[in-house]
């Protein structure tokens, strides 16, 4: 039974194509599970038609239907492209990857196992290719009876769960419940005892400083640390100082020379004046919001 | 002077105060039978339409040009899926409306400073027809569009403003408020009380 649903304005947003891209993939996954929301949805979806119905008209030239019909026409003459094969091996080995929701298949590798990595004795996290680099796509997978160290987030969080169940100090989640973290909410999943838990994350992920420095500094992004924390609760995130955190990045990497890269690697700095932290992510002291990406300074 | 606009239409079997639901039939022949006829007649009405909505940002200033080009885009999606158009599950206006919304998340997208050319995932993955296909969508939903069409029509102007920024300027919420300097919270909560009334027509959520 799903308790958790995305709310009515990030449906909105969905259904309106103005919801961010990696954030569409959740809600999308969770429309798989959710007979409530999909017909919510078809009702935005009406909404929209409405309103197209409703709007204002603008001519539109004879040519772009000759256009139109032209282009129509030539590709008649095309043979439709052979049907893509669709098993992935990478999933048939592995019951926890059967019979997902089919937009989550569409992200696994092809051909290729995912790559697992361990976050601590409990956590394993794979990270998916989404076509976008705004936000951390990824299964987490916690092992039955696993407890996740206390951890909270630089950015906003959404989780989906798509198999076994996890609980927190607020509930127990099972497959389709979809979750939604603020910045800086702490909290602690613990999986259910008789299974695994698979997850779908999709997780705004703070700067990434590369390098072997980023490394030194926070190896895991899942690692509970003193600074993350403070950064995390401190309510005076600045805006994006994109100089500021250039300037470190070509530092790190200047220090961390002959040492490869690394994308995804996570570091949190608390640097004297908040002004500095090179954060993307921005808490907004009047509204309590992210105000990530908006570009606009912060209120506090 | 009704009489002469009327003899546009002469020989067509459908007057011109044409309802919604003889455009979801007009788009099923198109599906069915690849009526170029009929397709034509679609596009006449949707084309203006489709233009409309998207020019109605003021601040995007899309030029004519490109307006054209997602016309075109669209209509063309509109001729290759309309196989699939099931008139018993979404208004033919309903159905444009989806293709139009990712046909434009598309072109977002491919201008997108986030861009990572790395995925499979297409847009048609996320806004996946299937997921309507399913049980429990079959709501009635010509009917559904003109309750909604009704109650939206006596939304208080902010609550009215707020979806259509949604809706036809493709905005975000903080898109929104950012340009209008209200707070998130406000925006936010004008389009969840419009939606309240609108769902308000039909029965809960
Ligand atoms: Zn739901």
């Amino acid at each position: 039974m799903i308790k958790h649903h995305p709310d009515h304005n990030m449906l909105v947003e969905y259904c309106a194509g103005t919801l961010d891209w990696a954030l569409c993939l959740g809600v999308s996954t969770h429309l798989h599970f959710c007979n409530e929301c999909r017909s919510a949805a078809a009702n935005l979806n009406s909404l929209g038609g409405s309103l197209l119905s409703q709007c204002g008209q603008e001519a539109v030239g004879q040519e772009v239907f000759a256009g139109l019909m032209s282009k129509i026409q030539a590709q008649e003459f095309v043979v439709a492209p052979v049907a893509e094969q669709a098993a992935h091996p990478s999933i048939t080995n592995d019951r926890m990857l059967a019979q997902l929701p089919k937009v989550v298949r569409k992200l696994l590798p092809k051909g290729k196992a995912l790559r697992w990595q361990s976050v601590g004795s409990s956590l394993k996290m794979a990270r998916l290719a989404a076509g976008q680099d705004k936000y951390e796509v990824a299964f987490h997978r916690i092992c039955s009876g696993g407890k996740v160290a206390e951890h909270d987030h630089g950015g906003l969080e959404v989780t989906v769960v798509l198999k076994g169940s996890f609980s927190d100090g607020d509930g127990i989640y099972t497959p389709g419940d979809f979750l939604v973290r603020q910045p800086g909410e702490v909290h602690r999943p613990t999986a259910a005892q008789n299974e695994d838990c698979l997850c779908f994350s999709i997780c705004e992920a703070p700067v990434r400083l590369t390098g072997f420095l980023g490394r030194l500094i926070n190896p895991f992004s899942f690692r509970k640390t003193r600074l993350t924390r403070r950064v995390a609760r401190n309510p005076c995130f600045s805006a994006p100082k994109f100089a500021s955190v250039r300037f470190l990045t070509i530092l790190i990497q200047a220090i961390g020379t002959g040492i490869p890269t690394h994308k995804g690697i996570r570091v949190a700095f608390l640097p004297q004046s908040c002004e500095d932290i090179p954060f993307y992510g921005c808490l907004c002291k009047q509204s309590g919001q992210c105000q990530r990406s908006s570009g606009r300074r912060c209120h506090g | 002077m009704t009489q002469t606009l009327m003899n546009h239409s002469k020989g067509d079997d459908i007057p011109s105060g044409i309802r919604d639901d003889n455009w979801s039939r007009l788009l099923m022949q198109v599906g069915q039978q690849r009526n170029q006829e009929s397709f034509a007649r679609l596009f006449a009405h949707f084309a203006p339409l489709i233009k409309g909505f998207c020019l109605s940002n003021p601040s995007s200033s899309l030029p004519g040009e490109a307006a054209d080009e997602l016309v075109q885009e669209v209509m063309f999606k509109v001729w290759t899926k309309a196989p699939s158009y099931d008139a018993s599950k979404a208004a033919a206006s309903t159905w444009i409306f989806t293709v139009m919304r990712n046909c434009r998340i598309d072109m977002m997208r491919r201008n997108s400073r986030h861009l990572v050319n790395s995925a499979d995932v297409e847009v048609d993955d996320i806004w996946d027809e299937e997921l309507d296909h399913q049980p429990f969508v079959r709501l009635q939903q010509s009917r559904n569009e003109e309750l909604i069409q009704k109650s939206f029509a006596t939304l208080p102007a902010e609550q009215k403003l707020a979806l259509t920024q949604v809706y036809m300027q493709g905005k975000s919420h903080s898109e929104i408020a950012e340009e209008t300097g209200l707070p998130l919270g406000t925006v936010k909560s004008r389009v969840r009380m419009g939606l309240k009334k609108i769902q308000a027509s039909f029965g809960k959520r």
